[in-house]
């Protein structure tokens, strides 16, 4: 056996399992904690603190633990900064100490510890201040030394992850024993129910106890055997090894899970950890309590540990932390530990108690073992170099703050300290229930409760362990009634527990024995290395909000989230400042209870699930034939079809030139499309677009322009109209969703007696737009059976026909001025008419062109896109489309806002753009400015919107929103580049090209 | 000539998906916990219109010979048609024959009333989905309450799935149809596939 190792533990009939920890192999028990399994091999010194590097050990069972941080597994799998209490040994675990170098034992950081009175709390907004030039040489080195851990070098994670969404009547948090308590009320009952718990097994303190019975079992055996007939019924799903760590709105709960069937061989297929996303009818919460250490100068040497926390490592795991002990309380519980060490063989030499006397019936048992109690006596020191060697004991003045005699220095190789108890009630107040603070025991507990949820055991306050029980049973009876339960459910329960008394002396901030003032650290918060004179000097400092000083000393602020150091830490500016705890307060509780991965917070949304890649129907020809595509949204659209040894400008170049020259063909079927229907769709249609819609007649098309309440460009798009009571609308690619949903909501919300329906038809249709003055060609030889004659089928109006026996709808719209035609048709027939077009198109030196030609094209004309000459902030007047805006509407959205816009000043505008050098492409984004002699900051006039190089002009062209810019057309601006360049250019009007559109009825 | 999908007479057989392999199959210990099988097409209609309307209602039992559910997210099947309930005044019709006629028929009826009849074949994808553990694989992306006592054949619902919404409805204990827009059909396969990896899958096209 292991030189710890006692018997009668939970795991002491599984395997044994070799683990590593800083490369030296050790042995364990599978499933056991890691931080057990250090133990039993006799392993003190686990980590090295946050800012003084100070050598540190475990002092905790579960996840209040502050100080064991450890980095776990290697390659891409690591894992830095688990709390070591957290974590079961398996087969084959790496383990590596943290922020330490070379070694954990010779720590060159720990000179750091002698520089610690110049490093107090707040000393970061001191110093590094001057001079400011230095600063990024100051933050070079802060930033290779700051932090805790080490992220894994190679960033993907083989592992996956995993949400569940889960509906109960009622989840159980907590499965310690009120909550197997309540789960068995709850279970037989029927009731569809969770318990979750953060360790592997349930039970929480009845596995760490040895002195409580119930129905003549021990704690241990009563808890493992209703875990075994919860576990068989249907109604109960038990989540182990799962940390709740949200809880929100409308008792939805947010909890992690790590999976226990995973492992590295079927990481292919088990995800490793799951986040159940849990809404239930009721929650219980009964997470129970944690333990507060007692600040005393020196406890945070290795060997310093919590004395609930030792029981329950001897009990539950099985291992003994130390043999020469002295333990200091201020309550009766670390009695109990003390019974229990001597039972197992260790020499407790003393009890300090802070209290004058007990008369906990306990004191008899102690008595009877032959340990001596010091009443009104405290430690005043704990010394030692890597771990705890010796403590000072002194008497206390009745008032508690100063030390009468030094009675006696102790050799120990284990201080067990119990400072209090603080109920777990972070997810209560995430709730958002009130907390109130009970003198008595010197805590805060829940006072008003505001989602559906009771508190019970623990957490709720109650800390007599039978009491806790009788309060269970009661609420959840209570609890059981609101379901109407008609079966009454019933538990019996004869438990025996040792008689505590409940008395507890609160000594915020123990008098030290510490000679050495200069290294007189009494730590509250030892993840941060928070000490008891940074909360004084905080105070003094004027940070008194109890929200100030968590910011400026961190206190409560590492992964523990002030578990065992909040209360200590309020309990001390309490006393600086002169006030009341509850005029104090607490900080406000935030999730995540407990660390979660970005793993299983990020779940299956990553790689090819990250967000849906949406293609048309057409997209494998695209891909067969090697289109470059880019992102539009959601969808992947074809960019550019680059031939070989062609670069992209090649590649845009020939698809514009191509298309004005002979005809192009685009894949247009992601925009958006609307089916609009009723009497009342003209009247919708004119509420929405700027623009008359009352007159548009049948086959008739018709651009418009939607603005947002406050007169901004939203979308924009061609409607047409199939009937009086039928119009098709499209929409923006990016934009279909929105429109749809606005749509949506001001007909439902504003208009709801407008008898109009909206549908979304987006993918039901194929769209194929073919332009260039070949289009008209092409189409008559695909034997299409409409007249398409201008005469006949003008722009802007639409026929439907047939094309070799596929039915289409062909709009005569176009978005590059050339002669254009969009064919419409079912989505199945998409791939097979574009393909046929194409055949027949060849002789036409028909091309297909992607979205940058497409860009390219539209920009020669003027024509704007929505999201590129419009951010949110641009108005149609601005667009120069003061055409668009009816003079005779009484209302549309944004009418009222576009009245503000015109009264004001220095609007930006749209404007042409050509630089001075024509090769010069300005990029996107480029800021225009007056002076080409400027001085920073510069006074900027605006930007570029779109700009590329039209092989149609032979030159670059741009659009641009400027102050002012149509009357300052005529005018020369320059544009200061990220390269320092400075370029030269001439505002123009907005077109580039057929000024007269004489191109859109084919030349 | 008016464009109507009423003179769609070529019913080509294609879908989004219609371009993957036939079949694939990951299995755990030789088990399958969750079965896909790609629709292929179906008729699928967006009707729209006051469906408290007694003229309505009779129209439809009349014409669909299909009973308006009661409540939403409830829906009626008989041989040919299954009629989904999915919002205050919106039903979505779904059939694998060719029911045109009946189409026709309905519009010319609810011509006097206030009524909206919208094709979306090609706009959705219809995917069947059978299996044990087909509801713990759906509950991973889907808000719903999905227990078998709660969402029980004859109940459906426009909910999500993943990053995707979807219109999912249960026709037996363990066996669902779940409709996509057809350009998320995609992802939403990979996305059950991705899924039921614990518990293995088989898909056919």
């Amino acid at each position: 056996m292991i030189k710890n190792r006692v018997n009668n533990f939970i795991h002491k009939n599984k395997n044994k399992v070799l683990f590593s920890f800083d490369n030296k192999k050790l042995e364990g028990y599978e499933g056991e904690s890691l931080a057990s399994a250090l133990i039993a091999n006799g392993i003190k010194l686990v980590g090295r603190s946050f800012k003084y590097h100070r050598p540190r050990g475990i002092i905790a069972l579960g996840s209040e633990e502050p100080n064991a941080l450890v980095r776990v597994n290697t390659g891409d799998r690591v894992e830095p900064n688990i709390q070591a209490t957290q974590i079961q040994i398996y087969d084959g675990l790496k383990v590596e100490s943290q922020n330490r170098w070379p070694s954990l034992k010779y720590d060159f950081g720990s000179i750091i510890s002698f520089f610690s009175k110049s490093l107090p709390a707040g000393f970061y907004y001191k110093t590094f201040m001057w001079p400011s030039s230095m600063w990024k040489t100051y933050e070079y080195f802060i930033r290779r030394i700051a932090g805790l851990g080490q992220a894994a070098e190679i960033h993907d994670d083989p592992d996956k992850y995993e949400h569940i969404h889960s509906h109960v009547d009622i989840l159980i948090v907590g499965g310690g024993a009120t909550g197997i308590v309540s789960g068995i009320l709850t279970a037989n009952s029927g009731l569809k129910m969770i318990i979750a718990d953060e360790n592997s097994y349930l039970g929480g303190s009845l596995l760490t106890e040895s002195d409580i019975k119930i129905n003549s079992s021990t704690s241990s055996e009563w808890a493992v055997k209703t875990e075994k007939s919860l576990e068989k019924m249907e109604n109960v799903t038990i989540l182990k090894n799962s940390n709740v760590f949200g809880y929100h709105d409308h008792n939805y709960i947010t909890i992690a899970e790590k999976c226990l069937n995973y492992s590295f061989q079927n990481s292919s297929t088990k995800p490793k950890q799951r986040l159940w996303k849990v809404r239930a009818k009721k929650v219980i919460l009964a997470q129970g309590l944690f333990e507060r250490p007692l600040t005393i100068s020196g406890n945070d040497l290795p060997g310093v540990m919590l004395s609930a926390s030792v029981r329950g490592y001897i009990n539950k795991y099985g291992v003994l932390p130390g043999k020469e002990v002295v333990i200091c309380t201020n309550n009766d519980d670390a009695y109990r530990t003390a019974i229990d060490l001597n039972r197992v063989g260790a020499n407790v030499k003393y009890i300090v108690d802070l209290r004058k006397e007990t008369s906990g019936e306990i004191l008899k048992a102690i008595k009877k073992i032959g340990i001596t109690v010091l009443f009104e006596h405290t430690i005043t020191f704990i010394s030692g170099f890597r771990e705890v060697n010796y403590v000072d004991i002194s008497s206390l003045s009745p008032d508690g703050k100063t030390i009468l005699n030094k009675v006696k220095k102790v050799k120990v190789d284990l201080v067990a300290l119990s400072g209090g108890w603080t109920p777990s009630v972070n997810l209560f107040s995430q709730s958002g229930g009130k907390l109130i603070w009970d003198n008595n025991f010197s805590c805060f507990k829940p006072l008003t409760h505001v989602q559906n949820e009771i508190t019970i055991g623990g957490c709720n306050g109650t800390f007599d362990f039978k009491n806790s029980i009788l309060e269970t049973i009661e609420k959840t009876n209570l609890l059981l009634k609101e379901f109407k339960i008609k079966k009454s459910v019933n538990i019996t329960l004869n438990i025996k527990t040792p008689k505590l008394s409940q008395t507890v002396r609160s000594i915020w901030n123990i008098p030290s024995g510490n000679k050495n003032i200069a290294r007189d650290k009494a730590f509250i918060d030892f993840q941060n290395d928070v000490v008891s004179s940074d909360i004084i000097l905080a105070s003094n400092e004027g940070y008194n909000s109890v929200e100030h000083l968590k910011r400026y000393t961190t206190l409560g602020m590492g992964t523990d989230q002030g578990k065992t150091s909040n209360i200590n830490g309020i309990g001390i500016l309490s006393e600086k400042l002169a006030k009341k705890i509850p005029e104090i307060g607490t900080t406000t509780f935030r999730m995540p209870y407990t660390p979660v991965t970005f793993g299983v917070i990020g779940g299956k949304d990553i790689k090819n699930l990250f967000d849906p890649i949406r293609l048309t129907r057409i997209n494998p020809w695209h891909k067969k034939n090697k289109s470059k595509f880019e992102h539009v949204g959601q969808w992947m659209r074809a960019w550019y079809y680059p031939r070989k040894n062609e670069t992209m400008q090649n590649s845009v170049n020939r698809e514009v030139l191509n298309t004005r020259n002979n005809a192009g063909i685009i894949d247009a079927s992601t925009l958006g499309k609307i089916d609009i229907k009723g009497p009342d769709a003209r009247k919708f249609l004119n509420m929405v677009y700027t623009n008359n819609w009352s007159l548009i007649k049948e086959g008739h098309c018709k651009y418009g322009i939607m603005l947002k309440e406050d007169g901004m460009v939203m979308d924009d798009g061609v409607t047409s109209c199939i009937n009086d009571n039928h119009f098709h609308m499209t929409t923006t690619t990016g934009g279909a969703s929105t429109v749809m949903s606005w749509l949506e909501e001001w007909l439902q919300t504003e208009w709801p007696h407008f008898k109009v329906f909206l549908t979304s038809v987006t993918e039901n249709w194929s769209v194929i737009s073919i332009s260039g003055p070949k289009a008209r060609a092409i189409i008559n030889d695909l034997g299409c059976d409409i007249n398409l004659s201008n005469e006949n089928f003008p722009f802007m109006t639409f026929k439907d026909g047939k094309i070799d026996k596929i039915p289409v709808r062909i709009f005569r719209i176009s978005f590059t001025g050339e002669l254009s035609y969009e064919i419409n048709t079912h989505a199945r027939y998409g791939l097979q008419l574009w393909e046929k077009i194409l055949k027949v198109g060849q002789k036409h030196q028909l091309m297909p062109y992607g979205t940058e030609a497409m860009h390219v094209l539209r920009a020669e004309k003027g024509f704007i896109i929505v999201g590129q000459e419009t951010d949110g902030s641009v108005n149609p007047y601005d667009l120069g489309m003061d055409w668009i805006i009816s003079k005779k509407k009484n209302d549309f959205i944004g009418k009222r806002s576009l009245e503000r816009d015109l009264l004001s000043k220095d609007r930006k505008q749209l404007v042409g753009i050509l630089t001075l050098d024509p090769t010069k492409v300005i990029p996107e984004g480029a800021h225009a400015i007056e002076d080409p002699n400027y001085k920073l900051p510069a006074k900027m006039l605006g930007h570029v919107t779109s700009s590329y190089y039209s092989p149609n002009c032979n030159r670059s062209i741009a659009l641009a929103l400027l102050k002012n810019g149509h009357s300052r057309i005529g005018e020369t601006i320059f544009f200061p580049l990220l390269n320092r360049e400075l370029v030269s250019a001439k505002i123009v009007k907005p077109v580039f090209f057929d000024p007269k559109g004489d191109r859109l009825n084919g030349i | 000539m008016e464009y109507s999908f009423l003179n769609i007479s070529n019913k080509k057989d294609v879908n989004t998906l219609s371009f993957l392999k036939n079949e694939e199959v990951f299995s755990i210990n030789n088990k399958i916990g969750l079965k896909i099988k790609n629709s292929g097409s179906l008729n699928i209609f967006n009707i729209r219109g006051n469906l408290l309307q007694s003229m309505f209602i009779k129209n439809i039992k009349d014409i669909l010979s299909l009973e308006l559910s009661t409540n939403v997210g409830h829906f009626k099947k008989n041989k040919i048609s299954i009629l989904l309930k999915i919002g205050p005044d919106e039903l979505l019709l779904i059939n694998n024959k060719d029911n045109f006629n009946l189409m026709k028929t309905l519009k010319e009826k609810m011509n006097k009333i206030h009524f909206g009849l919208t094709e979306l074949s090609d706009h959705y994808q219809a995917l069947y989905l059978s299996g044990e553990k087909t509801r713990w694989v759906l509950s991973k992306g889907c808000p719903i309450n999905l227990d078998e006592n709660i969402f029980l054949p004859g109940h459906c619902a426009q909910t999500l799935l993943g990053n995707s919404n979807i219109i999912l409805f249960c026709t037996e204990k363990n066996e669902f149809t779940l409709i996509c827009v057809s350009s998320y059909a995609n992802y939403i396969l990979s996305w059950l596939k991705e899924s039921s990896l614990e518990h293995g899958y088989k898909y056919n096209n």
